[in-house]
């Protein structure tokens, strides 16, 4: 399934861009979280704080992804 | 009302909004970046946003306040981009039956805003340019 992926703040400085397209073979963020890692190594020390969105809301990394949903890896947030 | 604004907060405009007959108080808070001694020479704040998803996060804390009892109105307005000193970065505004609530449910939205809205800051030096 196709699910895009989308980075911020310091993820997006690591990864060098703000969303990628991934074809993606597991089910669920977990899967997609351990993805991620394999493809950006770097992004290992700020996925300890990193929480995940999918189609905009926040979900836990049980979560199931389906073909075109947007996965939104979210920093520590620092509004106010 | 929820508004993520890329331009400077007119206050005075908003507190008019607020101004309901049957609201006893308004309470407001404005958050505005912090030049702190550990920080270094701080010029400005730029904030990031995730826009769509942080307009829901938003328009979810707002009806939240909304539903509780006394609150008339809730305005809670982000800025974006580069924040200067001294401006203002984050408004939120109530309009309370009674100040109690009104103060107790500003503090709540405010908490809500920095723990749920998906905007990120980065802070600007005077020196180095970038945090």
């Amino acid at each position: 399934m196709m699910v895009k992926v989308l980075f911020f703040a310091g993820a997006k400085k690591i990864v060098e861009k703000g969303e990628v397209d991934l074809d993606f073979t597991g089910k669920t963020v977990l899967d997609i979280k351990k993805e991620l890692l394999e493809k950006y190594p770097s992004l290992e020390a700020s996925f300890n704080s990193v929480v995940f969105a999918v189609n905009e809301k926040y979900v836990t990394e049980d979560a199931v992804l389906k073909d075109g949903d947007v996965l939104a890896v979210i920093p520590p947030v620092g509004g106010g | 009302m929820i508004k993520i604004l890329k331009e400077k907060i007119d206050m005075l405009h908003y507190v008019e909004l607020l101004k309901k007959d049957d609201a006893g108080a308004i309470v407001t808070f404005l958050g505005e970046p912090r030049k702190s001694t550990e920080d270094g020479d701080v010029t400005s704040i730029n904030y990031t946003v995730y826009e769509t998803m942080a307009l829901s996060e938003m328009k979810k804390i707002e009806q939240e306040a909304l539903d509780i009892s006394g609150i008339k109105e809730v305005i809670i307005i982000h800025r974006i981009g580069e924040v200067p000193l001294q401006e203002i970065s984050l408004f939120v505004g109530i309009s309370s039956a009674h100040r109690e609530e009104g103060f107790k449910v500003c503090s709540m939205v405010v908490d809500k805003v920095k723990e749920k809205v998906p905007i990120w800051k980065e802070i600007k030096y005077a020196r180095s340019g970038d945090s």
